[in-house]
């Protein structure tokens, strides 16, 4: 049961497209889908409001490789672990995200429609380590070999995100968006661009091993860690270090058939100089051991305090300078692309899914989506085919198959009920592993709770 | 949090019902490092080196108190110390090492002589200690290491001994 919150990890792993929310993308009759494009052809209704802290539900965790099957299976369990360490590389990482979305409103204004509001948010990736891992594991007896520290990558952080957006319909084809942030956070921790290897290697004679640190230079720069303990929910909230950041989209209808839509979001940053601090590391160290040197004590000389020496070289070859330089970190930057063709029976009762004049023909849409995202200098993609049926202009029903970089089918579906007052929606990704998700890697899930008036 | 663990049930649910037991995890990893070098002239030894211990002996102290460090108290199974010696001396040196706690009592004690060599023909030995089960436990406690050489009777040439020493340790982590 020590092991409960790793397996959890992998249980709730669905966080490899963590911040690609396709089911959710162009969801034009639910508000909360202008956050993912602000200029999205939401209908627009006079005003909106997302029910607090259920609005917009979003969490997840995973990694690109590894699941629970490939440790529990009817194999020797350590016979997997080693498997498992083998089979990783240091481009496989491990990936959380979080969102809760506290308020959102908006309203309409002629062609117009402004959004504000704010929501948490937490993120964090990490690259495994192969090397240090092996290191760790197996140890060095034996291996000949470098270990790359520089595979040592990861970032995270915790933020609000205060928002205003506006979305305008600049013609019967077009629409415009764009939305201004401002993150706050007290908590950021990160560890990138490092660089450096420990050797152990057989020399060409005697039996002392060829053993040094070369190249180091390894940084970890971190905010709010040192008094972790005192933050409160109020700083959690509206942090000590603020950011901008900008969206952008848009929705063009080639004919009342064809949709494009594209966005890019969170295009800022944060600048922490509050509570930072930077711990960097540099330098090479080679360790020949200790030189035994037979001090003449008839003379009076001293004993040599041996490690306490080897200590004191390795800080002076290894130096560890600690300050409290302040550092930018830049938002992990997505963009979104859809290409939608619509198609189907028009509503018979109710004109409410598309305001935009008309312009969206049907009842069926079937659509493609494209999502990119790096952080921490790992590319996030995927491509998605989607086919969206509205039932009486109340229900919408939405199935999707996607691909992502490790060519592995994804399926998910999306049901929203869009009635009088009240939009609810959920979503669920990679649903053919949901009979047994030990299989998966990747799981994603949404619901949120928004009233239109 | 309280959503996680909604999100975590809800997923469990679509589960088979194999076993999550991580009892039986074991990682034994091996590691070796360097742990000392030296040489000495014949005519150092001659002199010694304290006049405590006199003529024909040399020693020398070493801080190991890395040793009892909890990390390897819990879970170092396997060590094994191996020196290789090279001696060209005309004396044979007896090589002691005797590790103390702190209480200065002897925990336990490497005892290896190596055979008089020529400065043309120098003696070349290898020899490893591996400790069992209870001189680890003992060793572990250990917070300073006597090397101390001796040798029969003053050398009559001007030769030399080089010795280098590593060690390895298994460790063993497991999920009980």
């Amino acid at each position: 049961m020590r092991y409960i919150f790793v397996i959890a990890l992998w249980v709730l792993s669905n966080s490899l497209w963590s911040q690609n929310k396709h089911l959710l993308y162009n969801q034009t009759h639910n508000p909360q889908s202008l956050m993912l494009n602000p200029g999205a052809a939401y209908e627009k209704t006079d005003f909106h409001v997302g029910v607090p802290g259920l609005s917009n539900i979003y969490a997840s965790a995973g990694n690109t490789i590894l699941n629970v099957d490939n440790f529990f299976n009817n194999n020797d369990f350590n016979a997997n672990v080693a498997l498992a360490i083998n089979r990783i590389s240091p481009k496989d990482f491990v990936a959380f995200n979080q969102k809760l979305d506290l308020i959102n409103v908006g309203w309409s204004n002629g062609d117009r429609y402004f959004t504000a509001g704010v929501y948490q948010e937490s993120d964090g990736v990490s690259n495994f380590p192969k090397d240090l891992i092996e290191l760790a594991y197996f140890g060095n007896a034996g291996q000949n070999r470098s270990y790359d520290i520089g595979q040592i990558n990861f970032r995270a952080n915790v933020q609000s995100v205060f928002h205003f957006g506006i979305n305008e319909q600049v013609n019967e084809d077009l629409h415009l968006g764009a939305r201004v942030k401002l993150y706050s956070s007290s908590v950021n921790i990160r560890s990138v661009r490092n660089s450096g290897q420990f050797n152990s290697r057989e020399s060409g004679s005697g039996i002392l091993l060829e053993q040094s640190i070369s190249n180091l230079n390894l940084r970890f720069d971190s905010t709010g860690l040192e008094d972790a303990d005192q933050l409160s929910t109020g700083n959690i909230l509206i942090g000590s270090n603020f950011g901008l950041g900008l969206d952008f989209g848009l929705s063009y209808f080639f004919d009342d058939r064809w949709e494009f839509t594209g966005s890019i979001l969170d295009l800022g940053f944060i600048r922490f100089n509050k509570n930072t601090r930077r711990d960097v590391s540099r330098g090479f160290f080679e360790y020949e051991g200790l030189g035994i040197q037979f001090p003449n004590f008839a003379a009076g000389d001293d004993l040599i305090s041996y490690y306490q020496n080897l200590g004191d070289d390795i800080e002076q070859d290894l130096p560890t300078e600690t300050t409290a330089d302040p550092y930018t970190y830049v938002q992990p930057t997505k963009l979104n692309a859809g290409l939608s063709y619509n198609f189907g029976g028009e509503g018979s009762w109710c004109e409410c899914r598309v305001n935009s004049r008309g312009k969206r023909a049907g009842n069926q849409t079937l659509s493609l989506h494209g999502f990119s995202m790096v952080n921490a200098g790992n590319f996030f993609y995927s491509i998605t085919g989607m086919y969206e049926r509205s039932f009486w202009k109340t229900v919408y029903a939405k199935v999707s198959l996607g691909l992502d970089q490790f060519n592995k089918p994804n399926y998910g579906a999306g049901l929203a009920l869009d009635v009088w007052k009240i939009n609810l929606f959920v979503n669920v990704d990679r649903l053919n592993q949901f009979s047994n998700i030990y299989n998966a890697e990747a799981l994603t899930y949404q619901f949120g709770l928004n009233l239109k008036f | 949090m309280k959503y996680l663990v909604i999100i975590c049930l809800f997923f469990l649910s679509c589960t088979d019902d194999r076993p999550l037991d991580t009892d039986e995890f074991e990682a034994r990893p091996s590691f070796v490092t360097n742990v000392f070098q030296t040489q000495y002239p014949a005519e150092l030894i001659n002199t010694g080196n304290d006049s405590n211990t006199g003529q024909n002996k040399l020693r020398d102290f070493i801080d190991v108190d890395f040793l009892n460090e909890e990390f390897n108290a819990d879970y170092l199974e396997r060590l094994r110390f191996t020196v290789l010696a090279e001696n060209s001396i005309d004396q044979t040196q007896n090589l002691d090492f005797i590790f103390f706690d702190n209480n200065d009592l002897e925990t336990f004690r490497v005892t290896e002589p190596i055979p008089a060599g020529s400065t043309g023909n120098p003696t070349l030995k290898e020899f490893s200690v591996d400790l069992n089960t209870e001189e680890i436990e003992i060793i572990t406690s250990s917070v300073r290491a006597e090397f101390f050489v001796t040798q029969p009777s003053t050398a009559n040439n001007s030769g030399t001994m080089q010795l280098e020493c590593i060690v390895e340790g298994g460790y063993l982590f497991s999920g009980e």
